[in-house]
C-alpha cells in the first residue's frame, strides 16, 4: 500500500470485500488523480462537497452515452430503449429542466404519509420470514421491505414484485463504468420489456384513476403548461424504482451486516420501535449506499495541483468523503450516537435524494423490527456473505443469516 | 489453451475490426487508447476475450496491460504458463 503509484482501480485485490483500505490510502497520498479508467476521481470530503455544488459542473447523461454507443451497431439495431428509460432520470438533467421536473415530481412524492406504507411493507416481509430458521437476507428482507414499499407509492399490483425488483436491478447495472456492448444490450431488452409494462398501467390508470402516485404524476401532468410525453413519465418512473429500491437494498442489507459484527451497538437498536435520527444517520453514512456519483466539468480548473480540463469527466467518491477524517472524528467506528454527522450519503446540493426522508424513516423502522423480532439473528459463519462487483452502488449478493 | 502469439494475433485481428483496417496495420506496442478506441469497446473486447479463452477476467485489464503486447504476455504467463 505504499506504491505512490497505486491508482484507483475497484478490481485491485479485495477492493469489492473492504474498499476502505485502499480509501483511506488515496484519500490521504494522493487525493484528486486520474483512475484507471482516465476518469478523475476526488476522494476528500470538501472536495466530493464542491463538486457537488459549483456550478462549472454539469451532469452526467448516461442515456447520451448509450445513445452514442449505437454507432458500433448495425443499422437495424440501436440502444434508444434504454436511452429513453434514462432520459428523464433527474440526476442525468441540468437547470432548468431538472429544477422544473424536481418541483413537478416533489409536489406528489411529499404528499404521502410514508408511515403506513413503511409500516405495512415490514410486517409483510417479516411475515414471510416466519417459520424459517435460515434465510439470505438480501433477498428475503433487505430487497422485499423497500420494493414493497416502492410497488405500494406507485400504485402497482403486489404480483409483479418480482419482476420489478429485478428491473431495478438490472437499471442499476447500466450505470456502471464498465459496461460492455453485450451487457448494453441486454439492459436495452429490459427496457423494451418495463416500458411495455408500464405503458400498459398508464393506460389503466388513466381509465382507473386510484389516487396514487401514478395516477396523480397522470392527474398534474395534465395540469402543466408543457405536459410530459408518456416516454418521458415512463423514465421518471424508472428513476424512482432504481434509486428508491437498489440503494435501500444497499442499506438495509450492509447496515444489518454492520450491526451483525458489531454486536455492543445492537443493543440499540433492540431498545426502541424506531431509530434515533444519529443512528440512522450513522447508517447512512458508514453504508454510503451511493459510492460515487460522476460530474463533467464545464471549464478548466485546478484543485490540489492538479488541472483538470472542460469536458473531462470526474467521479466524487461518496464513501470516501463520509470516512474522511478531517470531517468525522474515528471514522472507521461505527457510532450510533455520534453527534456531529454531516454525511453526504444522500448527496448534497441541487441534487440531494428527492426520497432522504423515505431512505430514513424506512432503516429507521426496519431495523429495530427485524432485531426486536429475532434478537439472537447471527452470521451462519465468518464467511457467510458475498459482495457484489458493483462499483457505484456497492452491493452485498447474498448474506445468510440464522433467525434462531 | 493458447500461446502468446495466438492471443496477440486474436487481439490485432480485434482491434483491426474496430478501427476498420487491416490486422498488419495495428501495432503491438502501441496503447489500445491510441487507436481511440472507448471504454464501451474496450470492456467488449475483454468480454469477448474471456469468451474465446474461456476464462474470467477483470474489466479492467486493457488498460493495466495498455498495448497488445504487454496483455498477450501477461494472459500467457496468468494463465496458460506452468511456471
Amino acid at each position: 500500500m505504499n506504491e505512490k503509484n497505486l491508482i484507483w482501480n475497484p478490481f485491485l485485490e479485495g477492493y469489492f470485500e473492504n474498499p476502505h483500505k485502499y480509501l483511506r490510502h488515496w484519500r490521504e497520498q494522493n487525493p484528486v488523480h486520474k483512475g484507471i479508467n482516465e476518469c478523475w476521481i476526488l476522494f476528500k470530503y470538501e472536495d466530493v462537497k464542491f463538486l457537488l455544488t459549483d456550478p462549472i459542473f454539469k451532469t452526467w447523461k448516461t442515456h447520451e452515452a448509450v445513445t452514442s454507443a449505437n454507432k458500433y451497431l448495425d443499422e437495424s439495431k440501436n440502444f434508444d430503449e434504454l436511452s429513453k428509460v434514462f432520459q428523464k432520470v433527474l440526476l442525468f438533467l441540468d437547470p432548468p429542466e431538472h429544477t422544473h421536473l424536481r418541483g413537478v415530481i416533489a409536489k406528489i412524492w411529499n404528499f404521502y404519509s410514508l408511515q403506513e406504507i413503511i409500516q405495512e411493507s415490514v410486517e409483510e416481509s417479516l411475515e414471510e420470514l416466519s417459520g424459517k430458521r435460515e434465510i439470505e437476507i438480501v433477498a428475503d428482507f433487505a430487497r422485499a421491505v423497500p420494493t414493497r414499499i416502492i410497488s405500494k407509492i406507485l400504485g402497482l399490483p403486489a404480483g409483479d414484485y418480482k419482476i420489478i425488483t429485478n428491473w431495478s436491478y438490472q437499471f442499476i447495472s447500466a450505470l456502471e463504468p464498465f459496461v460492455s456492448l453485450h451487457e448494453l444490450n441486454k439492459f436495452n431488452r429490459h427496457a423494451v420489456e418495463f416500458h411495455k409494462y408500464l405503458t400498459k398501467i398508464i393506460k389503466y390508470k388513466e381509465h382507473n384513476p386510484d389516487g396514487v402516485f401514478i395516477s396523480r404524476l397522470l392527474e398534474v401532468n395534465k395540469t402543466l403548461d408543457k405536459p410530459v410525453s408518456n416516454d418521458e413519465i415512463i423514465s421518471v418512473l424508472c428513476m424512482l424504482f432504481f434509486a428508491g429500491i437498489e440503494t435501500s437494498v444497499n442499506l438495509l442489507s450492509q447496515s444489518i451486516l454492520l450491526l451483525l459484527e458489531n454486536p455492543e451497538q445492537s443493543e440499540i437498536v433492540r431498545e426502541t420501535d424506531q431509530l434515533s435520527a444519529s443512528a440512522a444517520n450513522e447508517f447512512i453514512r458508514c453504508v454510503s449506499p451511493v459510492n460515487y456519483t460522476k460530474r463533467v466539468a464545464t471549464e478548466d480548473f485546478e484543485i490540489r495541483g492538479k488541472k483538470i480540463k472542460a469536458s473531462e469527466s470526474l467521479f466524487g467518491g461518496y464513501i470516501s468523503a463520509n470516512f474522511d477524517a478531517d470531517v468525522f472524528e474515528n471514522p472507521e467506528k461505527l457510532d450510533l450516537t455520534r453527534n456531529k454527522n454531516p454525511h453526504l450519503g444522500f448527496g448534497h446540493g441541487s441534487h440531494f435524494c428527492l426520497g432522504a426522508k423515505l431512505g430514513r424513516e424506512q432503516i429507521s423502522r426496519s431495523i429495530p423490527a427485524l432485531f426486536r423480532r429475532y434478537p439472537n439473528m447471527n452470521l451462519q459463519s465468518e464467511k457467510s456473505y458475498k459482495w457484489d462487483k458493483l462499483i457505484m452502488n456497492r452491493a452485498l449478493k447474498s448474506l445468510y443469516i440464522n433467525l434462531n | 489453451m493458447k500461446t502468446p502469439e495466438e492471443i496477440q494475433k486474436w487481439l490485432r485481428e480485434r482491434v483491426a475490426g474496430e478501427i476498420k483496417t487491416e490486422p498488419e496495420f495495428v501495432s503491438l506496442q502501441i496503447p489500445f487508447e491510441n487507436y481511440g478506441l472507448d471504454s464501451i469497446i474496450i470492456v467488449t473486447i475483454v468480454s469477448d476475450l474471456e469468451d474465446w479463452l474461456n476464462l474470467s477476467l477483470d474489466p479492467t485489464i486493457l488498460w493495466e496491460y495498455p498495448t497488445i503486447e504487454a496483455l498477450s504476455e501477461w494472459l500467457f504467463k496468468a494463465n496458460f504458463s506452468n511456471q
